[in-house]
């Protein structure tokens, strides 16, 4: 079952490029859709009161090294599947019919979701960096195919930056070997973790490419190029999934198998800083940004350090925060690269200078994007204040202030994304409108819209001015998001349905001081 | 159940507004809105009925919330006398406030009819949360939930960019108290192990007073941002953009008053924190003065209003921060009546001016709007305390148990002197809004020559706020005399305790002095404003006048630090950090590969990309290869 989980994509990936055009769309749909059946299956089946891997694989692969095929899943691991699953249902969903080369767009969809659900249930070493390594490849190509604007540039700094992380990780997995007891079972890795000096070095090695992959701060760098260059629904994954591969590394890996990484100084005092300066920097530069899409871009450097401080907490709030902060951001980032993306669609701009006064013309579009904001910026009540709440919770528990400093994001939020919100849909700078007639907002929930998926509604913002309504959600666009709003309010009332698998852990996550 | 119905039926009321929000008929509209919170008021006459029948508190407790190891979070409700009493408040004068609104908005589209019941739905909702919530977390679930419904109200008029800014300073600044409270709620959980207020407060005994002071002024940094009190007071008077009714019922009956509620809530925490303690009760004299200094200058007649808000929740504080919780919650209840009163007759003031609100432009509205104008006079006399309306009990309380109060070294004598200093001003304020807007000859600049009394929907709930403001006083009088009924006291004294002191004979005179000088200054007015006998006072005092003015410059301050600080620090940080270093640490190198392919033309062929794939392809394969050789 494991193994369909990651093999259906990657095979339906294949399927889908040998398939006639019309057919991609469905067929990738399909398969996608089964794959998130399948995902849902395994959370029903979960056992969340057993430790250990559930539904394990194991294999010999190459004996001679005790490398192994070997699945397992666990409760850190389970709901990032079912993320992965349903964000590539989602991001399959998004793509409109037009676009070219859909057939490869879909296949590489699909071949990247396998791939990540892969590093998502690898419980050997080496299968887990096979998968790590595999799926640079669709990502890559989606970002240089599909790119939009410089997006071969993009590309390539993403693939030089991880791939820096990529050869040293590679160092630190065979050191991980030769030092811990010539094993790559990550269960008996982390029993037998090597002397705190080699920690010391794996850890530069290995948690370099995690944090370039989260991205963690300072190497955050590719984010923006990438967000920019990268299609909304490809955005889906890529945002919503691919982050969460090194979250989920660290989670699994660095803390686990390298509990005591210190020599000249502790890599465990210096992550949850580095997180925090994160939460920081990535609020304070989403103030300045013009592109509604870079707002969001850095907003997710800044949600990306609660998830590293709330890891890197080493207690169970935080990680279990870190953890629900991973689904989170998983079900708000991609509902707002959607809606960014629609709304540049209608209007042919990104630019928050130059939209304003959006609402009366999408009343619906204004209230989910108003329901997201909220959501994105932490409200109580939402989804994502659980997982700040927690791993914040998690990090005064470590040292308070930590937890004090990280609140600087909880405080940065609203201002950055009321502002992008209020100033796309409200009134702008020192104008006094009248009230909506009647008229406009008769209009504006008429029957007929043409969706961004449809090939776009692609005019200028005059344009739009002077032939106003008709610009709302569609009924299928609707449809894309609703599940995630839906998410959002299920998230944030009964966060306990996520965290209650995360007792049954595959091995435990040590504390360094005990 | 009940408890539960308390909150799920406002919700169930914004869920269909917010849901059929354009295509629900004006009538539906009409009988939801009000009607989710009417039911809801039903539901809280329940409660108090069986809680007059046996005053034990409920804790009801319904699902989990989170666990994790020893830490577990339910979501439940605490029913007992103070959230009880709160939710009368809320339900009763919000139900009033909510059934004036039907008339208040009846210009607006059908759309946003919907969209202005649905959010007001969902405050009452947030707000019943707030009090009902027996557990931190959900304390902040509706902290927070009434600071969003007050932004989408305070923003209702989102076509006007002063109301979208205002909206945007209020969640804002709120947000900083969010942060306060989140942050003891972490030092509380971490401290005591417990999560419920139950839980907490059993656990108190025992802890190091720096921890229990902590808690207080993180607590304390929440209940300010809520209720409007120096330092983070800015938002209260721009909030005065939203629609007449949202200030009534949000911004002066109940939401601003979050944070009496909080200190009275955690009352067994303040008994403790001495120094958090007396610091309520000087933020709340300091307020209480500043804002009636402040609203002596106002010119636009719901500033005047918001400023006097401020400066009664001032006195409300003082009332929680000197110990006095009964007399604090008396003038809550006061002051939600005589309040809502006022706003909902300036409402119907500024309805009949068609939406002027600069008082120097009404004049002589005695005559033309008689009801209204009753209704505005009875709610000024309560705000200035004059027996017997209900604003003169509940205030002199305040006073006269802060003037009782032993022990303190002078402490509770000197919080006693500046409140009794703001009543005066209060008198003369009041005073100076009463004759300018509806006495004397009208104004020439008067929009309205001959303005129309407001209709019955707008006038009954006024008129039946007035009735509540005479004769409110009834529930308490010792404020004159110690043997009258103190139904208040009795009621929440198993929630917050007695008062521990005696009255002081002389508390009578003091109550005597405030009530003369504050009638006197309401009088005293009039011959500045209307008979223009004296030259006003701001001729004299022109640099005094000036600082009222600008309100003591805070929002110059606030701008010029924090809001393009912050943009300048982001800036900054754009062009000298993130571009050049982190962006360009690998951007460089990029570049730099370009720039020298450039020269042989190779990326023109895609070179560097092609590399850049083979490269990945290729340490793939040579992977793959490794394993399979390694294998055989």
């Amino acid at each position: 079952m494991l193994t369909a989980i990651w093999l259906l994509p990657v095979a339906g990936a294949l399927a889908v490029a040998l398939l006639p055009r019309h057919l991609a769309k469905p067929a990738g749909l399909g398969v996608a859709g089964l794959t998130l059946l399948l995902t849902l299956l395994l959370a029903v089946t979960f056992d969340p009161g057993h430790r250990g891997y559930q539904l394990e694989e194991n294999l010999p692969w190459v004996d001679q090294y005790k490398v192994a095929y070997h699945l397992g899943v666990d409760g850190i691991s389970l709901w990032l599947l079912v993320l992965n699953a349903l964000l590539t249902v989602i991001a399959i969903l998004a793509t409109g019919p037009r676009l070219r080369r859909l057939r490869g767009f879909i296949a590489m969809l699909l071949f990247l979701a396998g791939c990540m659900a892969g590093i998502f249930l690898a419980a050997d070493l080496l299968l887990f960096y096979v998968f790590w390594e595999v799926q640079l490849i669709p990502a890559y190509f989606l970002l240089w195919q599909w790119g939009e604007g410089r997006s071969g540039r993009a590309a390539l700094k993403f693939i030089l930056y991880t791939l820096v992380g990529s050869l040293l990780a590679l160092v630190g997995v065979i050191g991980e070997y030769i030092y811990a007891g010539n094993t790559f079972q990550l269960a008996d890795l982390a029993a037998h973790p090597p002397t705190p000096a080699i920690q010391f070095g794996l850890f530069l090695l290995l948690g370099l490419a995690f944090a370039i992959k989260v991205p963690l701060f300072p190497f955050h760098g590719w984010l923006p190029d990438a967000y920019r260059a990268a299609p909304a629904a490809f955005l889906v994954t890529f945002a919503g999934v691919m982050g969460k591969t090194g979250a989920y590394a660290m989670l699994r890996i660095l803390i686990p198998l390298l509990p005591h990484p210190v020599f000249w100084w502790d890599w465990n005092g210096v992550m949850p800083i580095l997180a925090v300066i994160g939460i920081a920097w990535g609020a304070l530069l989403a103030l300045t940004q013009r592109d509604m899409k870079m707002v969001i871009a850095y907003s997710s450097v800044s949600h990306m350090g609660f998830i590293v401080l709330g890891i890197f907490s080493f207690n169970q709030p935080g990680q279990q925060g870190a953890l629900i902060q991973m689904i989170n951001h998983g079900v708000i980032v991609p509902a707002l690269f959607l809606l960014v993306a629609w709304i540049g669609a209608r209007t042919g701009s990104r630019d928050r200078a130059v939209l304003k006064d959006l609402a009366p013309r999408m009343p619906v579009l204004a209230g989910i994007f108003l329901i997201v904001t909220l959501a994105a910026l932490g409200l109580p009540g939402l989804n994502s204040f659980v997982g700040e709440f927690m791993t914040l919770l998690g990090a005064w528990q470590f040292a308070p202030w930590l937890a004090v400093a990280g609140c600087i994001g909880l405080l940065l939020a609203p201002v950055y994304m009321l502002r992008l919100f209020q100033g796309v849909m409200y009134a702008a700078r020192g104008e006094q409108l009248g009230a909506p007639s009647a008229a406009i907002a008769e209009g504006a929930h008429g029957s007929e819209v043409r969706t961004a998926a449809d090939g776009g509604v692609i005019q200028s913002v005059t344009a739009v001015a002077a032939r106003p309504a008709r610009l709302d959600l569609a009924r299928a666009e609707l449809g894309i998001l609703l599940p995630l709003v839906l998410l959002m309010f299920v998230l944030g009332l009964y966060p306990y349905l996520i965290t209650q698998a995360m007792n049954a852990l595959a091995f435990p996550l040590p504390v360094p001081w005990r | 159940m009940v408890a539960l119905a308390v909150l799920a039926l406002p919700a169930l009321g914004a869920l269909a507004l917010a849901i059929g929000a354009l295509r629900i008929p004006r009538g539906a509209i009409r009988v939801i809105g009000p009607g989710a919170v009417w039911a809801a008021f039903i539901c809280v006459v329940n409660l108090l009925l069986d809680s007059l029948a046996h005053s034990q508190p409920h804790d009801f407790s319904y699902w989990t919330w989170i666990r994790s190891g020893d830490f577990q979070l339910p979501f439940d409700l605490l029913v007992d006398r103070l959230s009880i009493f709160m939710c009368l408040v809320i339900t009763g004068v919000g139900g009033l406030i909510v059934t004036y609104a039907v008339g208040y908005m009846e210009h607006e589209t059908d759309g946003s009819y919907a969209r202005f019941f649905a959010y007001m739905d969902l405050f009452v909702l947030s707000m019943l949360l707030l009090v009902l919530a027996g557990n931190f977390l959900f304390l902040i679930v509706g902290w927070a939930g009434v600071g969003l419904s007050s932004y989408l109200l305070i923003g209702f008029y989102y076509w006007r960019n002063s109301a979208v800014v205002a909206a945007r300073k209020a969640f804002i600044m709120n947000v900083i108290g969010d942060i306060g409270l989140i942050l003891a709620a972490f030092a509380i959980f971490l401290t005591y192990h417990a999560v419920t207020f139950v839980g907490v407060f059993q656990r108190l005994g025992g802890s190091d007073s720096f921890t229990l002071e902590l808690i207080a002024f993180l607590l304390l940094v929440g209940g300010i941002a809520k209720s409007a009190q120096l330092p983070l007071h800015t938002w209260l008077p721009d909030a005065m953009e939203g629609p007449t009714p949202v200030s009534a019922l949000i911004h002066a009956a109940t939401m601003v008053t979050a944070g009496v509620y909080l200190v009275g809530r955690m009352h067994p925490i303040y008994d403790v924190a001495l120094y958090a303690h007396g610091t309520v009760a000087v933020i709340g004299a300091a307020s209480a003065l500043f804002a009636a200094t402040v609203a002596l200058v106002q010119t636009d007649i719901k500033r005047v209003l918001a400023y006097s808000t401020m400066s009664q929740i001032g006195y409300m504080f003082l009332g929680v921060g000197v110990g006095a919780y009964a007399a604090a919650f008396f003038h809550l209840l006061s002051h939600a009546f005589f309040k809502a009163l006022l706003f909902m007759s300036a409402g119907n003031v500024i309805h009949a001016m068609h939406d002027e609100q600069d008082m120097r432009r009404f004049g002589g509205l005695w005559r033309q709007l008689r009801p209204t104008s009753i209704a505005f006079l009875i709610g000024s006399l309560s705000l200035v305390g004059i027996i017997p309306l209900v604003g003169f009990f509940s205030k002199e309380l305040i006073l006269g148990d802060a003037f009782s109060k032993p022990g303190g070294s002078g402490f509770p004598q000197l919080m006693w002197l500046v409140g009794f200093a703001t009543a005066i001003l209060t008198g003369f304020y009041t005073g100076r809004m009463w004759w300018l807007a509806f006495w004397g000859p009208p104004s020439p600049d008067r929009a309205v020559a001959e303005p129309h009394e407001a209709p019955r929907v707008m006038l009954w709930p006024v008129l039946i706020l007035a009735g509540c403001t005479v004769l409110g006083g009834l529930l308490q009088t010792s404020a004159l005399s110690s043997q009258g009924p103190k139904l208040i006291e009795e009621f929440l004294s198993p929630a917050v305790g007695r008062l521990g002191w005696e009255a002081n004979p002389l508390e009578l005179l003091a109550t005597a002095a405030t009530l003369f000088l504050g009638a006197g200054a309401f009088w005293l007015a009039r011959y500045f404003y209307v008979e223009k006998r004296f030259a006003p006072w701001s001729q004299r005092l022109p640099g005094a006048q000036r600082v009222l003015e600008h309100k003591y410059y805070f929002d110059e301050a606030y701008n010029a630090v924090f809001v393009r600080g912050l943009d300048a620090l982001a800036r900054g940080g754009e062009r000298l950090l993130e571009n050049p270093v982190f962006d360009g640490s690998v951007d460089g190198v990029g570049t730099g590969a370009e720039a020298a392919a450039g020269g042989l033309s190779l990326t023109q062929t895609g070179f560097f990309r092609n590399y850049a794939f083979v490269f990945v392809a290729g340490v793939v394969v040579a992977g793959g290869l490794l394993l399979i050789r390694l294998a055989t």
